[in-house]
Formats: C-alpha cells, sequence, structure tokens
C-alpha cells in the first residue's frame, strides 16, 4: 500500500553480492531509527549520502568480482509495426527474416521476435500508453505498483549505482501523438528528454565548479525546507480523516523520495563526468536525432552513466525525410491498407530497425550485448486497424538464449501475458520479483 | 513454476483484487435496505418485466432479480434502471410507453428509495484533500504575488494532472509524487526569485536600435545588407523582413533584457507591395498562403539564448532564427501601408529574454519557391539596372535578388526599447510579502506569519509558522558564519522562508475538516470553482464574518466573481473538462489548411467566444444545442463557407459579455484584421456545439472520423449518459480508406446483430448525422477517395425520432432539454466539489435542474444555482 513503506530501493540489492547485505541493512537501520526527530533526520542523510559511496569503494578496495551489472534499454513507437515485415512467417532460431527485419541478419541469435504477447487491451490509442507496464494508468491506484513502467522498475533497483538511475529520451516532439513509455509508481508520466544536445550535456559535461557549489547549495536549502514543512504535515495529519490521511500520506512519502533522491545526486555532484570522444550534437528533426540517441545512448551504457534507457520515436517523426510525401507519422500509420500509404509506413518502420541492428552491433562490439537487454516494441499492434492485440515484440541481447522467431498460443484462454516477458527480463536484471505488472509468472521459453 | 510459488502468486493476486475491492467499497457497511414504492413497482411490472424477467433476461438484464428493495447488492441495478427510466430509453421506443406522469412519479420514488439506502451508509464520498492543480498554482501564485508568469511558465516542466471525467480537480486522482514536489521546489525557487527585490531600483534604459537590427542571417537578409553596405554605400534605411516562418531578432538585445520587467517596445514599420507582382496561383497553386486582400501582419515574439552553449554557433544561430518551445507571442499589428508608421506595446519580459519580428501571413519561401520564383521572373520583371545589379554582386545564390522585386514585405525602420519601467519600487511581487515597509529581520515571524495567511487562505498560529521561522533562523545563523553581511543575510533567508511557505501542504492542499465547510474553506471553494484561484480580500472578509453559510451569500459572492476578468479562467477550464477541449491538436491532422490558416487557435476561440459570451449575457442552453448564430474570423469564415465580406464590416464592433480582446486576439498590438465577429447563420447545418469545428476535429482522429467515437461523446457529454464500453472480443473496424464502402456500410453488423443494437442504438445516430463533417469539421456531401465518390448517408434514428440530417437530428436533442441541463449540472458539481457525484447527491441535482427550468434553463443561473447548492457548503 503506498505511503507507509521505506523506499525499496534500498531493500534488494543486485544478485551475488552478499558483502553490500551489512551496509545496506545499516542503511535500514538508520532510517526506522530516524523518522521522528528533524536533527536526526538530518543525520540519516548525511549517513546515506556516505553509504552511497561505500559500495564503491568497496569494489574496488575488494579486488573480488564485482556482481554482473546488467543494463536494459527500451525503444519504442506509438504506431505499432505492419505485421508481415515484421514477424517471420516461420519459428524457430533459422526462420528467414521479413522485409523490415532484414538490417538484423548479421545479429542473428542475438534476438527474438515474440509474437501473440499483448496486455489483453481492446483497440485504440487509448491503451498505448500502457507498453511498458501492462495497466492503464486509469486502473492504476487498484494495483499494489500503480502502473509502474519495466524501466521505473528496474530503475529503483539501482538508483545511486549510476548518476542517473535512469534515462528517459525521444528523438522529437512528443507533443501529438506520444507514446507516453515511462510511468512511476503514482501514475505520473516521467517526461523525456527530446533534444539530442540535451541528453548529451547531462552525461558528459561537467558543470562549471562555482555551478557544482550553487547546485550543492542549492540542494542543502531544498532539505531544509523540506524539513521544515514535514513537521506541518506531520501536525496536520493528526486532524485529518483516515481518508485525507491517506492522500498526505503521498505528500509525506513524496518528501522522502525527494530527500532520498537529493543524498544520492549529492553524492554524485562532485564526481567529474567521463571524458568522451565526442563533440555536443546538433538538435534536429526525429529522423536525425534518433540515429544520434542511440549513439548517445551506447555511450551512456560504456560510461556507465546509467543502467537503464529509453528511446521514444514520437509521433512527429519526418516522414519526408525518407523520400515520401509529407502526410506525417500518424498519417502514415492510418494507411487503412492503400498502397501507396503502406509502403510509406514500412520506410518509417524500416528506418527504426536499421538504426536499431546499428546500436545493438556497437553494444556487441563494445562487449555489452550479453549484459545488456533490449526491447524493442510499441503499445499498438496494427496502427491502421488500431489494434492493441499481438503487439510488436523484440528483444535482443541480455545473454539470454535467442530464438530468432517464438510464437506463443494464439487462442484465446491461452494467450501469454506481455508481463510475463517483463517480469523474465526484471529477473534476469537481478530482481527477486514475484510479480509485474498483470504478469502470472515468468515466461518459460527464454533463458 | 512449483506449487509454493503458484500459491504466492496466487495469493498476490488475491491480495491485489481485495484490495481493489475495498477501495471501491470504502466501508464494510451495507446500510439499511429501502422498500420500493408501489409506483415503482407496478411501472416495472406493467413495463419493464416482460422482457426483463429471470427467464427473458433480455440483452442479460434482469430486473425480476432485483426484489422489491434497495440494498447493498441490488443498488447498482437498481440505479441503471432509474437512468433507463429517468432518459426516456426504457422502454424501447416501439414499446407501448407509460405515461409522463408515471414515469416521473416512478423516477421520484426510486430516486428517493435509492437516496434513503445510501444515506444509511457512512458516507462514503467525502471529497478528500485536494492538491492544487497545475492552473490552481499558477494562478494562486500570480494572485498573490501580483506577477505575471505567461512570459515564462515555472509550471512548464510540472507532469500532467490525473484528469477523471476530464476535469483536473478530483482529490483522489491528484496525486502528489516525489517527481512533482522536486518540481514544486524548483518552481518556488524561480517565483520567489522573480518576487522579492532587496535591490535598488533597476536603471531603466532606453535602446535605440537602427538597421540593420541583425546581422548574422544568410539568405536574403545578408544580401539586403550587403547590398547597402557594399554596393550603395550608405547606411542601411531599413531591414525588411520578406517572407514567413523565421524570426528576426534585434540582434543588440540577443543576451537578452537583464531584468525582468514591463518593457515599452515602439517599432517604426510599413508595409510594402500588398498588390505586390507575385502570381498567387502559379506560386501556390491557388492556396491562400498570401493574399492581397489582407493587411501584412507583424508579430513581437520572444526568444532567448538562456541555456545555450556561447561557443556553439550553431545553437545559437537556431535559438535566434527559429521558433522554439517555450517561446511566446507577445503582439500582433497590421502594417499599415506604404508609411512608416509607429507601432507600440507594453510587454512583460523575463531576464535573459529578448524581442523578435516574424511576418506570419508573408509568402512563403518553402520548397525554392521563392528562389524559383526569383530564376523564373528575373528577366521579364526587373529592368536592366537591377539586372546589371544582380549580375555583379557576388552575395552568394540567386535569392538574394528577391530584394529588387515588388513582393510582399515590411520594412522596419527603427525600434525602440524602453525598461524595465517601474512605477514603483519594491514592485508589487515584493510588497506582496513585505508591504511597504522596509523589511526588519527582527520582524520574519510576522512577515511569514502574513504571507502564510493569505497563501494558506486562511487564518494561521504562530506555532504552525514556527519550524519557518526557524529555518529563517538557521538560515541566517549559516549565512553569516559564511562571512556574509548580516543584512544579506537575512534577505536570503526570509527568501527561503517565503519558498517553504509556497511549499508547505497548506498551501499545494486545501483542506477541510469537517463535514460542514467553514467560512474560509467554502471562500476556497467558490474561487477556485470560479477563478482557479485564491480568494479575495472581499471574500475573504466575508469568510472572516461567516457570512458565506447562506445560499444568498454564496450566490451574491459567485455573481461578483462571475462578472471579475478572472473567471475567464472557469470558462477555459470548464471547456477543457467538459469538452475535452484539450485533446484539440493531439491528433495532428493531415490537411494542410489546417496549419496554413491557423484553423486551431481559430476554432478553439470560436468555442470559447460562444460560451463565455453565453454565460455572462445569460443565454439559454439550448444555445448550445442549436444556435442561429456564432463567431468567425477570417479563416473560419471560409472553412465554413460563410460570407467574410458582409460579416468584416462589423469587426470591431462590442458583443455584450465579451471584451475587445477576447474578440482580437493580438496580445498586446493592435491588428484589427485578426477579430472575430459574430455571424448570422441562414442555415442550420452548423449552429451549436456540434456545428463548431473544434468539437468535430477533437472527437475524430485528424485523418478519418469514426460515427461510433462522434456518438459516444455526444452521449456523454451532452446527455450524461456514457455508453458502456465494448464487449471484450469485438474485432475491430478496420478503416478502408480505398473508398469501395462508406463507414456507415461497414458498421451494418450493429444493426443486424441485436446483441450490438442494444447499445449502438444510441450510439451510432448522433455519429451518422455528424458524418456530414469531416475530420476537421468541413462541410462534405460526399466520401472522396481515390476518384470515387460515395454519398454520405446522416439520416438515423434517435429516441425514437426519425432525422435526414444533422439540422432535425439537433432538433430532437432540443427534445432531451431536460437531460442535457441536469448534464451540464452534473458536469459543473464535478469540476467544483473535486469527487465523483454519488446516488445521495441526486436530490440536490434534481432541485438545481428544477429551479433553472423555471427560467428557461439559462447558463449564468445554472452556475450560481450550483453556488448556492448545500453541496458547495459540505464535504
Amino acid at each position: 500500500m503506498n505511503g507507509s513503506t521505506v523506499d525499496q530501493s534500498t531493500e534488494k540489492v543486485a544478485g551475488n553480492s552478499s558483502h553490500f547485505a551489512p551496509s545496506v541493512k545499516k542503511l535500514r537501520e538508520v532510517s526506522m531509527s530516524a523518522m521522528g526527530s528533524r536533527r536526526s533526520r538530518r543525520g540519516f542523510l548525511e549517513a546515506a549520502g556516505a553509504c552511497v559511496a561505500l559500495p564503491w569503494l568497496e569494489t574496488f578496495a575488494m579486488g573480488a568480482d564485482p556482481p554482473a551489472v546488467r543494463r536494459f534499454v527500451c525503444v519504442a513507437n506509438p504506431f505499432g509495426m505492419i505485421q508481415d515485415a515484421f514477424f517471420p512467417a516461420e519459428e524457430g532460431p533459422a526462420a528467414a527474416l521479413p522485409a523490415n527485419l532484414v538490417p538484423l541478419e548479421p545479429l542473428r541469435g542475438s534476438f527474438t521476435v515474440f509474437s501473440n504477447l499483448d496486455h489483453g487491451f481492446g483497440s485504440g490509442h487509448g491503451a498505448t500508453h500502457t507498453f511498458l507496464s501492462g495497466v492503464l494508468s486509469s486502473e492504476a491506484s487498484g494495483m499494489p505498483e500503480g502502473n509502474i513502467s519495466l524501466d521505473q522498475f528496474l530503475a529503483r533497483h539501482v538508483a545511486g549505482q549510476t548518476r542517473f538511475p535512469v534515462l528517459n529520451t525521444a528523438a522529437g516532439p512528443v507533443g501529438g501523438g506520444g507514446v507516453e513509455l515511462s510511468w512511476t509508481r503514482n501514475g505520473v508520466m516521467v517526461p523525456p528528454i527530446q533534444q539530442v544536445s540535451r541528453v548529451f550535456k547531462l552525461l558528459f559535461v561537467d558543470e562549471p565548479a562555482e555551478r557544482t557549489a550553487r547546485i550543492g547549495a542549492a540542494y542543502d536549502q531544498q532539505v531544509s525546507i523540506l524539513d521544515a514543512v514535514n513537521g506541518q504535515a506531520r501536525d496536520m495529519n493528526g486532524r485529518l480523516s483516515a481518508r485525507d490521511r491517506r492522500k498526505l500520506d503521498q505528500y509525506l512519502t513524496a518528501i522522502r523520495e525527494v530527500e532520498q533522491a537529493i543524498g544520492r545526486e549529492k553524492a554524485w555532484l562532485a564526481r567529474p563526468r567521463p571524458q568522451v570522444d565526442a563533440h555536443e550534437p546538433k538538435d534536429g528533426s526525429v529522423s536525425q536525432q534518433l540515429p544520434i540517441l542511440f549513439d548517445l545512448v551506447a555511450l551512456a551504457l560504456e560510461t556507465d552513466s546509467t543502467r537503464v534507457a529509453t528511446i521514444e520515436v514520437p509521433g512527429s517523426f519526418d516522414t519526408a525525410a525518407m523520400g515520401i510525401e509529407e502526410k506525417g507519422y500518424h498519417g502514415y500509420s492510418h494507411h487503412g491498407k492503400d498502397p501507396a500509404l503502406m509502403e510509406g509506413m514500412r520506410k518509417v518502420e524500416r528506418y527504426q530497425m536499421v538504426h536499431l541492428a546499428r546500436f545493438l552491433t556497437k553494444l556487441r562490439d563494445s562487449g555489452l550485448l550479453d549484459t545488456t537487454q533490449v526491447l524493442f516494441g510499441s503499445g499498438m499492434g496494427d496502427g491502421s486497424a488500431h489494434t492493441n492485440k499481438s503487439l510488436p515484440v523484440l528483444v535482443a541481447g541480455g545473454g539470454h538464449a535467442h530464438r530468432t522467431h517464438l510464437r506463443l498460443p494464439e487462442e484465446q484462454g491461452k494467450r501469454v501475458p506481455l508481463c510475463n516477458l517483463y517480469l523474465s527480463l526484471a529477473r534476469r536484471f537481478g530482481i527477486e520479483a514475484e510479480a509485474f505488472g498483470k504478469s502470472t509468472g515468468p515466461l518459460g521459453d527464454l533463458a | 513454476m512449483t506449487s509454493a510459488r503458484t500459491t504466492i502468486v496466487a495469493a498476490v493476486l488475491c491480495a491485489v483484487a481485495a484490495r481493489g475491492d475495498a477501495r471501491a467499497d470504502g466501508h464494510a457497511s451495507a446500510g439499511r435496505p429501502a422498500a420500493l414504492d408501489t409506483t415503482v413497482k407496478s411501472l416495472v411490472t406493467s413495463r419493464c418485466l416482460a422482457c426483463h424477467d429471470d427467464a427473458g433476461r433480455e440483452a442479460g438484464v434482469s430486473i425480476e432479480a432485483l426484489g422489491a428493495t434497495v440494498t447493498a447488492d441490488t443498488a447498482a441495478g437498481w440505479l441503471r434502471v432509474l437512468e433507463q427510466i429517468e432518459r426516456g430509453t426504457m422502454p424501447p421506443p416501439d414499446e407501448p410507453q407509460p405515461t409522463a406522469a408515471e414515469r416521473h412519479a416512478a423516477t421520484i420514488a426510486l430516486e428517493e428509495a435509492l437516496v434513503t439506502h445510501a444515506r444509511s451508509r457512512p458516507a462514503d464520498r467525502e471529497a478528500v484533500l485536494r492538491r492544487l492543480n497545475r492552473t490552481e498554482y499558477r494562478r494562486t501564485i500570480e494572485d498573490l504575488l501580483q506577477l505575471d508568469l505567461a512570459a515564462d511558465d515555472p509550471t512548464r516542466d510540472f507532469p500532467d494532472d490525473t484528469r477523471t471525467h476530464g476535469f483536473a480537480t478530483n482529490g483522489e486522482a491528484l496525486v502528489t509524487s516525489g517527481f512533482l514536489l522536486r518540481q514544486h521546489l524548483r518552481a518556488a525557487d524561480d517565483i520567489v526569485g522573480r518576487a522579492i527585490h532587496f535591490e535598488p531600483r533597476p536603471e531603466q534604459r532606453t535602446h535605440a536600435l537602427r538597421p540593420p537590427f541583425e546581422k548574422m542571417s544568410l539568405g536574403i537578409n545578408y544580401g539586403e545588407r550587403e547590398h547597402y553596405a557594399k554596393k550603395l554605400r550608405q547606411p542601411q534605411p531599413y531591414q525588411s523582413l520578406f517572407y514567413r516562418g523565421g524570426f528576426m531578432p534585434l540582434g543588440a538585445l540577443q543576451q537578452g533584457v537583464p531584468e525582468a520587467g514591463w518593457y515599452a517596445i515602439r517599432i517604426r514599420a510599413e508595409a510594402k507591395f500588398r498588390d505586390g507582382d507575385i502570381d498567387h496561383k502559379k506560386m501556390f497553386g491557388g492556396t491562400s498562403l498570401t493574399d492581397p486582400s489582407q493587411p501584412l501582419r507583424l508579430e513581437l515574439h520572444t526568444g532567448t539564448l538562456v541555456g545555450i552553449d556561447p561557443a556553439n554557433k550553431d545553437a545559437i544561430t537556431e535559438a535566434l532564427f527559429s521558433a522554439r518551445s517555450g517561446d511566446r507571442h507577445l503582439a500582433t499589428w497590421d502594417v499599415p501601408d506604404d508609411v512608416p508608421t509607429w507601432l507600440e506595446c507594453r510587454v512583460w519580459l523575463e531576464a535573459g529574454q529578448l524581442p523578435r519580428l516574424t511576418f506570419p501571413n508573408g509568402p512563403t519561401g518553402s520548397n525554392y519557391r521563392l528562389d524559383t520564383y526569383v530564376k523564373e521572373n528575373k528577366y521579364t520583371l526587373l529592368d536592366k539596372l537591377q539586372l546589371a545589379a544582380c549580375e555583379e554582386a557576388d552575395y552568394g545564390g540567386d535569392w538574394f535578388h528577391l530584394i529588387f522585386f515588388e513582393t510582399p514585405r515590411i520594412r522596419i525602420h527603427e525600434v525602440e526599447v524602453t525598461g524595465p519601467v517601474n512605477e514603483s519600487w519594491p514592485p508589487p511581487s515584493h510588497r506582496a510579502i513585505f508591504g511597504t515597509e522596509r523589511y526588519d529581520p527582527a520582524a520574519a515571524g510576522d512577515v511569514l506569519r502574513s504571507f502564510a495567511a493569505r497563501a494558506w487562505r486562511r487564518p494561521v498560529t504562530a506555532a504552525e509558522v514556527e519550524p519557518i521561522e526557524q529555518l529563517v533562523r538557521a538560515a541566517t545563523a549559516a549565512a553569516e558564519k559564511n562571512g556574509q553581511p548580516p543584512r544579506e543575510a537575512a534577505e536570503a533567508a526570509i527568501a527561503e522562508g517565503v519558498k517553504a511557505v509556497l511549499c508547505a501542504p497548506a498551501f499545494l492542499y486545501r483542506e477541510e475538516r469537517g463535514e460542514r465547510l467553514d467560512g474560509h474553506e467554502i471562500a476556497s471553494r467558490l474561487s477556485y470553482f470560479l477563478w482557479s484561484s485564491l480568494p479575495d480580500e472581499q471574500l475573504l472578509a466575508r469568510a472572516a464574518a461567516d457570512d458565506l453559510a447562506t445560499p444568498q451569500a454564496r450566490r451574491e459572492e459567485a455573481a461578483r466573481l462571475l462578472a471579475d476578468r478572472r473567471s475567464d479562467t472557469f470558462v477555459d477550464e470548464f471547456l477543457d473538462g467538459w469538452l475535452k477541449m484539450r485533446k484539440l491538436g493531439t491528433m495532428a491532422p493531415v490537411f494542410p489548411v489546417y496549419f496554413d490558416d491557423q484553423l486551431e487557435p481559430a476554432m478553439r476561440r470560436e468555442t470559447r467566444l460562444f460560451f463565455k459570451r453565453l454565460l455572462h449575457v445569460n443565454g439559454p442552453i439550448s444555445d448550445l444545442l442549436d444556435s442561429d448564430y456564432t463567431f468567425v474570423n477570417r479563416a473560419l469564415a471560409k472553412h465554413y463557407g460563410l460570407d467574410w465580406g458582409a460579416a468584416r464590416e462589423r469587426l470591431g464592433a462590442a458583443v455584450a459579455g465579451l471584451e475587445a480582446d477576447d474578440l482580437q486576439p493580438d496580445g498586446a498590438g493592435a491588428a484589427g484584421s485578426t477579430g472575430f465577429v459574430q455571424v448570422k447563420l441562414t442555415d442550420r447545418r452548423r449552429g451549436g456545439l456540434l456545428g463548431q469545428a473544434s468539437v468535430l476535429t477533437l472527437t475524430a482522429n485528424g485523418v478519418d472520423t469514426s460515427p461510433v467515437i462522434r456518438g459516444a461523446w455526444v452521449l456523454e457529454n451532452i446527455l450524461g449518459a456514457p455508453p458502456s464500453p465494448p464487449p471484450p472480443n469485438v474485432p475491430v473496424v478496420e478503416p478502408d480508406i480505398r473508398g469501395t464502402t462508406t463507414i456507415r456500410d461497414r458498421l451494418q453488423k450493429h444493426r443486424d446483430n441485436p446483441a450490438c443494437l442494444s447499445c449502438h442504438r444510441q450510439i451510432d445516430p448522433p455519429g451518422f448525422a455528424l458524418e456530414s463533417f469531416d475530420a476537421i469539421g468541413r462541410w462534405r456531401g460526399h466520401y472522396v477517395t481515390n476518384g470515387k465518390a460515395l454519398a454520405v448517408d446522416p439520416s438515423g434514428e434517435f429516441n425514437g425520432r426519425p432525422f435526414k440530417y444533422v439540422s432535425d437530428f439537433k432538433a430532437s436533442l432540443l427534445a432531451q432539454h431536460q437531460q442535457f441541463a441536469r448534464c451540464l449540472v452534473e458536469k459543473l458539481l464535478i469540476h467544483a466539489l473535486g469527487r465523483e457525484l454519488t446516488v445521495a447527491d441526486r436530490p440536490a441535482i434534481r432541485g438545481i435542474v428544477t429551479r433553472a427550468a423555471a427560467d428557461g434553463y439559462r447558463l449564468g443561473d445554472i452556475v450560481l444555482l450550483c453556488c448556492e447548492s448545500d453541496l458547495l457548503a459540505r464535504k
């Protein structure tokens, strides 16, 4: 139930690193005892800053094998994929690749396309935002973890270990017809960063020293403000009805979340960003930014700036750049079986697959592919018919035993929830989860 | 999966389900059963049980199974029965009907039973502690601190508020997350920085700018500069705007103004060659991208280099010359022809913002049109001297030769920027916190207490403010220890205290302590309903005197609040929530005219003007269903096929209920040609909300229309009777735009299959009537695709009344007048109360509708009646 639990990122730790456990437990004890008085809360935060730093030092000090670092990237578009160009006709490792998957031929053995997976929703744009969560935002209040998306779910687990728990990006403006990919546990849609120049700056450009000092001072001021208002909130709590108390609980939880986030960020403030052999890129149209974004995410993973990233291909895709008439990505997705429009749609889809293939190759060449699970897909099945059934789903990397094309049961009653795949991905990431979204169990066949 | 794990998973799923139920139920108590009156029982027996008994179960519904009392188990079923009887949808039109008196009596009796039962359960419907939504936060800050946040909205990055029934006021749904709280911290920091000014009055400066105003651009402007500098060797008398798109930044102010404030901007400009030697048809294939009958327009926008890396030349150029999100339109002028005239405005600029100019209705340079034009016409339109100059000059590219042609352009001769203009110092925002006396650090507590009292909209105790006072003392001490002089330390510290006041739960949430609201809580209800902002002095004074408990007092204040300009926010927020106006533009239409003629802002404004006027003249709500008038500008008149020639005579004429700046969206400038006019509609295809392009566009998907979507919208928002969702395994209707069948044909199954018919009998007909309008609201008699034309068939039957076109469909809507009134009242109450409506609210709603009926259901009256209602004074 929302509100009264300690932030779960302190509870679970990556896989087989038992020497982390003591320091994490210490964090919990400190936090539990510090729950009342203001001064010891301040102490808790200072301790938290120190504790977050400790595992990092311990890694080097111990000299032992570090825990296998796991990564996750999701790439998604809002309008689905034309079925016969995405799903192979046959199953199995040797299945022939249809037109839009041909760019992935050199990576055969490192990816799997899944047929007949979806979240069980009917039709339309109303459900495409559930791609990474499986839960409609309108049903979120009834679910224990709301409609949290897989990227946010995984990011909580590794918060503090890298500068950015998660990097949410989009190749262009997400205003009219966005993917609405990333959702927090509270049902807030996380807006993606839409300019490659900003992504670059966040990852690789250090602030000047005096600005860092000012940011640090601002953090301290914010924490003081939160202290002051926290007291008022507790007093208010005393006189509220039960239902209102549940509401204010959200506020109190929010305060704790912000304090923890500030604590983690302060720890990173003083550390310089990694130096990379690249210049700040120019912003541009979606077709221009998409390849750059793939490169930046690859760099972010290589430099361990983040372990979780999402890339949205938004509805503002500049279709004219594909050498076809500018009718808008949404316009082409509503091809209504018109051959000319379908051809245009295929070109837009192909472009995405070409650059996905390039990205995967890059990861493979830098040795990251086996530890990075890459998910490509959409919350829309067939954009023209507007269905949310049998979504396009492709998983690459992660060290899984890939099968090129896996066809899951089609009949009603035997269908497998897409969330089952996500549960498997989460477990592979190192989280001992019982369930994710509406999963009924992990996906048996993979890994 | 092991059996142990299966059990765990099953347990988790059960727990999830149970939790869901518990939430829905709220309390375990089932309440006392309420017996049904004989009027209800006799109506049900004679009119319903023939089809809806246990044996028949028509459409899966058995009323026999509900028994003869309202209990916790049967309440939901009986409510559905009540709705069907009340709306007249049952018995179906082809069956014998009860008399109106019988129907009414049964409705009242059944409602009474449901309400009695509902009231016997512990109240589950209280409004939950409500966070200020984005609009309310912004408006509250603006009114509290006398700040204009439009130039740079600090809430721009706030996540969208969750909407319930379209409205962002539902307490349960408005969530506070860590993410949002961080945004509030940042916003408070930004806002306090803008509001507090301990520094001395900034010097007012006048920048007198001469052409060329920018020296960075390439292309035609580069050619113009070089022509004067290198060829003619004379000071450049003006700098021209040759085409639409792109901006001319005022280069001398490139880094933006150093201080935020009011700036007086004067521009001496003239329009040239409006009738210029462009063959419009030839250049633009007959579209109206330029129109010699229209004045040339000049627009002023903001731009900024804040956040741009000074070493990145490309980024700088892009930021100065291109459109960027976050930039604001400040003013529009119709530029006089051939006579350089001073155009003036007074605008607020934030620090770091610079003014830049653009020519929104100039010729377009896209697709190399201007280059081609120059190439093709060089030898016919230029004289020998000009041609020679072209050949000689080496400015790169042919297109700069455009300077010699006589295409429509605006010449800017001089610009003056004066500011910041501060009539008083410190500014109003500072005085809103500190009063008129100089800040005395010893009085920090008093300052915080009085500011908190206004910010938190209620009296405040010293104890409540104590933690914030402590914060200020600690911050002062820390700063002094760091070597800051005491005065500065105190000033920085009090700013922190003000931020804390703005992040406190008492600011961010509207608390309602008891079942009956006290004066301040009622005052907030009224002001947030009608202004989306905090109560003003007068309202607070009446609250303090506990004067708002009577309906009469609430009505008086509500009338005063409506008459105030701040109620414009109510018009916007209510239309957003009720008609879903926010959806307009989310599915970008594929029709170029939508963007070329800027139809979206125009259609939005039409609906806004229509509703606002109706509200302020207290007109009848039937106008919303069908009217003989609407509001159009030039582009919209053309879109609707109306005669603009006659209408434009009335440009600038006053319209009762509307202000001049409502009708003329030119910001701080003066552009009569952009104005809207109230027009009389002679044919009844348009008229009312269903004829307005905004509604027709937001109920389509930008490409094609769906009768089901539009029909469902009408049922939900006009009749307050949202249809049930489709059954789970309905296959999707595959759109087929190859043109062989119409959508009506493809929906044939709705009519053939009785299971579908039960709902689609209601949903489809309004949609069919509206098929006469395409996805952006243009009239169409045929679907034309791939050279094939199929006739649109907009006929149907609705509630037993057949109709042939949208005009007679609207007549059958007017017959449902009362149901529409009820729907409107419900929407208003959902917006105002911030919670779901329940059965127990029905008597109050009925009361409002009955009283409104007495006067013909007038819009202003209905809003006031909602404010008078007891519902507004209870949780």
